[in-house]
């Protein structure tokens, strides 16, 4: 466990795999996030929802190091993710919702070229690319150039090159707009199985029945706070439905937040 | 104005409208009197450059012979033969505009055509502020014959859109989708460079041979001449303005044009999907095995890229292409150091600016700087892997000039050596500190983003050739403008940065995505 010795293992409490502390973030006198407290569970898969301009997605890269927050900390399995931000990252995966690929690499380049970044040994890399290659029904294209890929595809292969270093953190902000449905269930399958072998995953989306489906629990973030949060039992509770759908709970939450603030 | 949708006019005016968007946003940024101001300084800096040039005349009457004027066409036809086949290439290629109109009930030969028409327009646009200000001021001096440049470029731009569009089809169906816009944006690159070449073709032969050719073509222009004198096409009236001559010859022109584009654009339309649909047609050979470590994971990226851009490989053969001459002279010259003093500058001035475009194209045109930014690397490192990532592409471009200068003066090869590496390491490293949003097509441009920078990666340039002559001289004359680099290192250097983390990061990825990022 980075960060922890072995003793202080018996003293400490177990660390989350993502705790965000009185997160604020502003830009241009803009508040995006505002004092948000966040914790995700080891081996958990959690969906972060809200409308647009909710600040889910700069929320995600604060803790993806790709932005600092003006206030507050993160910390990644008791990694301090501020001041040791190459630790963190060393563990962590980021989907952006623009899979960011290069044109001309094929997808076992680009697969080598994220595992050479997160320095796995090159045999180790080259067995799970060609695993993911396979899993995600990718094989016939492996040494053809992304250009001409669908949006589909490009999707499954900056899925595999968040997956190829066995991140503990994955991070994905909206991975499953814009897939058909045969594309967004291998990519739902292959997320559900890596939670099962121990991953911690956190996801954006604004498909609400992903999010009903997969998370084991739900945030929901409205004007950078979060305004409700729990499995989907306690969030129907919240709401005072037991047979209202996640979209009753989301749209009653939102509005109340919109109409406090 | 406005045309009725549909029609041909109509047509145009859409496609004109886009080849000239980039232009027009630039402008726009400017208020109406600002660019009427700069449109008005334009045209009179330009005639007045002119007006000097044609001065020239009479001290300089040997710049201004026949052959001159006939090398001189010669050039401005193959410039339009490279750009009418890079516009054909670029509007195959194109997924969004050209896809929407061929999927329209237009019908196809006026989409074609209208298309193939626009790249002409642009095509003379771009060269008449060089060509159209010496005309009139010609023709002011002299009379109006000189007027007879407007119909010629007109002719020129047909011309060689025509042939730019058919040599597009032809390696289209030749070598296929990809190969073909490989080749034909080298092959752009080396037309529109053969006119330079063709030019140092006299510094390059032997005497002897230069001489012999020198007369060889004088007998064959004469004999053209008279030929040509004699038949009804009637050169010598295009030469004398003669207002039938030019009709004829923009009649011609425009009936080259329109048999090339009838013939070719149901072959152009279909390469335009077929290219659109691509994607087959990239595969990559047999994957290497993987090897292991940030660096050789950067490395390896940018060299496949660097490789696989089209663009950029032409111009980066261009440049292998413009140091046979610099090689050559060399060779030739007598083992004398005063030859050494005039290249070994020029071959530094090389290589500062070719390390600055591999280096903004490695940093600005990332494809994937969210990607890089959450590896577990610091930037130093990334800096340091594209450096050295530069440095093999830079060796090879800058390798025959090196032999060459071994060859008659190793001292002055190994100062070329260590002032290229110095200089090329100064503009990387200012593009690395100062990243400046784009993608990697749009590396003739970068300029216009940062004026600064512009200045700086040639003011360092300068002073690196500077040092290197003074350094052959004697050593402790670089010392001054080693200092002054040195100055200006440090005052490009960013001073915050931590703020510099948070801001360029962000300003690095393309456009799209700072605006995506926003919208959180």
């Amino acid at each position: 466990m980075d960060g922890l010795g072995p003793n202080d293992r018996h003293a400490a409490p177990r660390p989350a795999a993502l705790q965000l502390t009185g997160i604020c973030k502003s830009f241009g006198g803009k508040r995006a996030v505002a004092g948000l407290d966040l914790r995700i569970e080891p081996g958990e898969f959690y969906a972060l929802l809200g409308p647009n301009g909710a600040g889910k997605t700069t929320t995600l890269r604060m803790a993806a190091s790709l932005l600092k927050p003006d206030t507050g900390s993160i910390s990644i399995f008791g990694v301090d993710a501020l001041r040791d931000s190459i630790a963190a990252k060393r563990i962590t995966a980021w989907l952006p919702d623009e899979p960011m690929l290069y044109d001309q690499l094929t997808p076992m380049e680009y697969l080598e070229f994220i595992a050479g970044l997160w320095s796995v040994p090159a045999r180790i890399a080259e067995k799970r690319a060609a695993e993911l290659i396979d899993v995600l029904e990718l094989g016939p294209h492996r040494n053809v150039r992304c250009e001409g890929f669908s949006r589909g595809m490009k999707q499954k292969v900056a899925l595999a090159g968040a997956l190829v270093h066995e991140p503990r953190l994955i991070m994905l902000d909206e991975p499953l707009t814009g897939l058909d449905a045969a594309i967004a269930r291998q990519v739902k399958d292959l997320l559900t199985a890596r939670v099962r072998a121990g991953a911690t995953i956190i996801l954006t989306t604004h498909i609400l029945e992903v999010a009903e489906r997969l998370a084991d629990r739900i945030g929901i973030v409205c004007g950078g706070r979060l305004v409700a949060e729990g499995t989907m039992d306690k969030l129907r509770d919240q709401f005072g439905a037991h047979n209202s759908t996640l979209e009753d709970v989301f749209l009653s939450l939102t509005s109340s937040a919109k109409e406090a603030a | 104005m406005t045309f009725a949708p549909g029609s041909f006019a109509w047509l145009l005016a859409h496609d004109l409208r886009l080849s000239t968007r980039q232009l027009v946003q630039f402008m726009a940024r400017w208020s109406l009197l600002k660019t009427l101001a700069m449109l008005v300084a334009g045209f009179v800096g330009m005639h007045a450059f002119a007006w000097g040039i044609l001065e020239m005349r009479s001290t300089m009457p040997g710049l201004f012979t026949p052959q001159a004027m006939v090398t001189a066409i010669v050039g401005a036809l193959l410039w339009m033969i490279a750009q009418g086949l890079l516009g054909a290439t670029r509007s195959l290629y194109e997924r969004g505009s050209l896809e929407l109109l061929l999927s329209s009930p237009l019908a196809q030969w006026k989409t074609v055509f209208s298309r193939a028409l626009s790249i002409a327009v642009t095509s003379a646009v771009a060269l008449s502020p060089i060509l159209l200000p010496l005309a009139n001021v010609a023709a002011f001096q002299d009379g109006t014959t000189w007027l007879a440049m407007y119909p010629v470029l007109a002719s020129m731009a047909l011309v060689g859109t025509a042939i730019g569009l058919v040599v597009a089809i032809g390696l289209f169906s030749a070598v296929g989708a990809r190969r073909a816009r490989q080749i034909s944006q080298f092959a752009a690159a080396i037309i529109a460079g053969g006119f330079a070449l063709v030019i140092q073709l006299g510094f390059l032969l032997p005497k002897a041979t230069a001489a012999q050719t020198s007369a060889w073509f004088a007998s064959k222009q004469l004999a053209l001449s008279a030929t040509v004198s004699q038949s009804y096409v009637g050169l010598d009236g295009i030469l004398r303005g003669e207002v039938p001559s030019l009709v004829l010859v923009l009649m011609a022109a425009l009936a080259i044009f329109s048999v090339a584009v009838a013939a070719f654009s149901g072959s152009f339309a279909r390469a335009s999907q077929v290219a659109a649909g691509n994607s087959d047609d990239g595969a990559a050979g047999k994957m290497q095995p993987f090897k292991f470590g940030p660096a050789n994971a950067l490395r390896r990226k940018e060299w496949r890229l660097l490789t696989r851009d089209p663009n950029l490989f032409a111009q980066l053969g261009l440049q292998i292409v413009y140091t046979l001459p610099l090689a050559v002279i060399l060779v030739r010259s007598p083992k004398e150091i005063m030859p050494a003093l005039v290249v070994t500058p020029l071959v530094v001035v090389l290589a500062a600016q070719i390390a600055a475009s591999l280096a903004w194209i490695t940093v600005s045109g990332e494809d994937a700087p969210d990607m890089i930014a959450t590896a577990p690397i610091t930037p130093n490192q990334t800096g340091l892997a594209k450096l050295t990532a530069i440095a093999a592409p830079l060796g090879i471009i800058l390798l025959l000039p090196m032999l060459a200068l071994m060859t008659i003066a190793p001292k002055a090869m190994i100062y070329a050596i260590t002032f290229s590496a110095a200089a090329a390491c100064s503009t990387a490293v200012i593009n690395f500190w100062n990243p400046m949003p784009g993608n990697r097509r749009s590396m003739l441009r970068r300029h216009s983003q940062s004026k600064l920078i512009a200045i700086a990666e040639h003011s360092l340039a300068m002073l690196w050739a500077v040092a290197v002559v003074m350094a052959l001289v004697d050593l402790r004359f670089a010392l001054v403008p080693l200092a002054v680099i040195g100055i200006v290192m440090w005052l490009l250097k960013p001073k915050q940065a931590a703020a510099r983390n948070d801001v360029k990061k962000s300003s690095v990825r393309p456009r799209h995505l700072i605006a995506n990022a926003s919208n959180c």
